[in-house]
């Protein structure tokens, strides 16, 4: 038995693609192609070892930085404002296990983690507990294979919520995104809008104090901050410096906010990872930039004293709020995107500058990055159309189409 | 007899002009986030298909057919009127709380529709039974949908109390979702499923087949 054939036996399908293809590519680790797989052998002619599965797991391992960054400040925030009021101990469940000698140090980076695990671990594992049965469900009663996206989708829907939201409304709002957005249309690979999105667009919408409310962004009993884009809204850049956070603190991350948003260092990270593997769309990343920049510039030059957010420049824009992580893991979704190249340009303009749009001139949604990516995917299949029939147009002149 | 029945009868599920035609879904989204307004909105919509299936049938065999719709669209909107008057002399609130959407009804394609299909084919009795079928029809789905969205979105149904919201110290979390119009094309769409899970010859033909993954695996 040679080095290749024991190692082609262990990525077959049966080890691989029923345990650990759930947590690691196959094609990290091994980079032989899997020719026994009828993937390969058979329509649509795809020859890659890449599953879906893979591009769903891309999508995980690249949050991990703003997962870690995300937790650490999650309990780094909650540990100051614990010092602050003198509370020496949470209620419940959670101040049982920190008070096992992990402490609340907001200078002890292992201590604040864990404190931020404690929220986000029983969200995250909620969502995947209600997103199995949905997958049962449907699987069953459709007689299809199990969907491949519940993992990436419990977990990004866990990493966008805020850390003090209510369990019962996660369970709603995974549901509602999983069926409504997912199952509905016959699961990963062919839904409109991401089901993350609809998911906390739905909560937003229905619940928007219970889910979205001051007292959830430090999950301290009696603390209650203003979201940090109301904050850049109302007063501006001075508000925000006034707050004690420099453009510094924003870019890695150690703001209030949803417990995976915050870092624009970690969403950095995360899109180097997925440029360099080839999961995620660069145009639609750099699409997002230029059209933010360009936006923030024109309303910049044409600023009004209608509210302080007009005046703030385009570096500050990019670290309020959660546009960065939105911008690498939401909008470069391969599904609910365009899928033309020229389309996928078209795709990140227009997110950016609905964005930008929507954080100027609509102060009651400024954390509008999942809003922007709502709209934009409803419209990608139009976007894809376009760019084909003119390719098609462009062909038929040249005579090169087929008639 | 039989084709009265089924002129009375089939529009409620079997040939619904809501959930089969797909039709009249404006103003089942707009009128139906309180009971009350749906139970309205019902029978002014009811008493219009009525007024407008009976008139063209009696008029069905002087009709040029060149300017019928014309004509149609006259008689209905007639009717709209003569509903609207009605609404605002004798009960000014809710004729406040449907606001345009009363004048609306003209634009709903259901009275056109029945008009156009049936009146326009068949004699008086048969055209007011079809009017009276589809109106409950419509009424069915507009009041299910009002139904589910009063009671989620505020916790009460026509104001008595259901479910206690947790402002007053109840269970309930009333979403707001629920009162905001989008809210209904979902209700509607479950509703469709629902219908066509049960009723499986409403199902449309699918465009394409699929490839199924059993299919490659057993090749």
């Amino acid at each position: 038995m040679t080095l290749r054939s024991l190692l082609s036996k262990l990525q077959s399908r049966s080890i691989w693609e029923r345990y650990l293809s759930w947590f690691i590519p196959r094609r990290l680790i091994l980079q032989i192609p899997n020719s026994d797989s009828p993937r390969n052998r058979l329509p649509p002619f795809v020859r890659d070892t890449t599953s879906v599965q893979d591009i769903m797991n891309d999508f995980v391992i690249a949050t991990i930085p703003c997962w870690l960054i995300g937790l650490w400040n999650i309990g780094y925030q909650s540990n100051i404002a614990m010092a602050d009021i003198k509370l020496m101990t949470l209620p419940g469940w959670r101040g049982w296990i920190l008070d096992l000698g992990i402490g609340y140090d907001s200078g002890n980076v292992l201590a604040c983690f864990t404190h931020g695990l404690l929220y986000f671990l029983p969200i995250f594992l909620l969502s995947l507990l209600v997103g199995s049965f949905w997958n049962v469900v449907f699987s069953s009663v459709r007689r299809r294979p199990l969907d491949e996206g519940l993992l990436v989708n419990a977990w990004l829907f866990a990493l966008v919520l805020p850390a003090g939201v209510p369990l019962t409304l996660v369970g709603i709002g995974i549901s509602f995104g999983l069926v409504i957005g997912k199952h509905v249309f016959g699961g990963s690979g062919r839904y409109l809008v991401n089901p993350v999105v609809l998911g906390l667009i739905f909560l937003r919408l229905a619940y928007p104090e219970r889910v979205f409310g001051g007292s959830n962004w430090v999950p301290v009993p009696g603390l209650d901050t203003t979201p940090l884009l109301e904050v850049a809204t109302t007063g501006g850049i001075d508000a925000v410096l006034a707050a004690g956070l420099s453009w510094w603190h924003l870019f890695l991350g150690i703001w209030p906010g949803p417990m995976g948003m915050t870092s624009l260092l970690g969403s950095l990270l995360g899109a180097g990872y997925l440029i360099v593997v080839g999961s995620a769309s660069w145009r639609v990343m750099c699409g997002v930039l230029l059209a933010t920049a360009g936006a923030v510039f024109v309303f910049n030059n044409l600023a009004t004293d209608s509210n302080q957010i007009v005046e703030i420049p385009w570096v500050w824009h990019l670290v309020l709020g959660g546009l960065g992580f939105g911008t690498v893991f939401i909008a470069t979704d391969p599904v609910a995107g365009a899928m033309t190249n020229p389309g996928r340009w078209v795709y990140g303009l227009l997110v950016g500058l609905l964005v930008i749009i929507m954080r100027v001139a609509n102060p009651a949604f400024t954390e509008s990055i999942l809003f922007a990516v709502f709209l934009a995917s409803l419209l990608a299949p139009l976007i894809d159309f376009v760019i084909v029939q003119l390719n098609i147009n462009r062909r038929r002149r040249q005579g090169l189409a087929d008639e | 007899m039989m084709r009265a029945r089924q002129a009375l009868l089939n529009p409620l599920i079997d040939e619904n002009p809501v959930t089969l035609h797909i039709l009249g879904i404006c103003s089942a989204v707009a009128i139906s986030n309180s009971l009350y307004s749906a139970l309205v909105m019902s029978v002014a919509l009811t008493s219009v298909l009525v007024f407008s299936n009976v008139v063209i049938s009696m008029i069905r065999r002087h009709l040029p057919s060149s300017v019928r719709i014309i004509v149609q669209m006259t008689i209905i909107a007639s009717g709209v009127i003569v509903v609207d008057e009605l609404l605002r002399a004798f009960a000014p609130e809710i004729a406040q709380t449907l606001s345009v959407f009363v004048g609306l009804i003209i634009t709903n394609c259901i009275v056109l529709g029945r008009a156009e299909a049936f009146a326009t084919q068949h004699g008086v009795a048969l055209s007011f039974l079809d009017a009276i079928g589809n109106g409950l029809g419509f009424s069915l789905i507009l009041i299910s949908v009002a139904i589910i969205r009063e009671l989620l979105g505020t916790g009460s149904l026509l104001d008595v109390g259901i479910f206690k919201p947790v402002s007053e110290g109840g269970w309930f979390e009333p979403n707001a979702f629920f009162m905001l119009p989008p809210s209904a094309f979902f209700i509607i769409g479950g509703i469709i499923w629902a219908v066509r899970s049960w009723k499986k010859e409403q199902v449309e033909s699918p465009e394409f087949e699929p490839i199924s993954v059993a299919e490659l695996e057993s090749d």
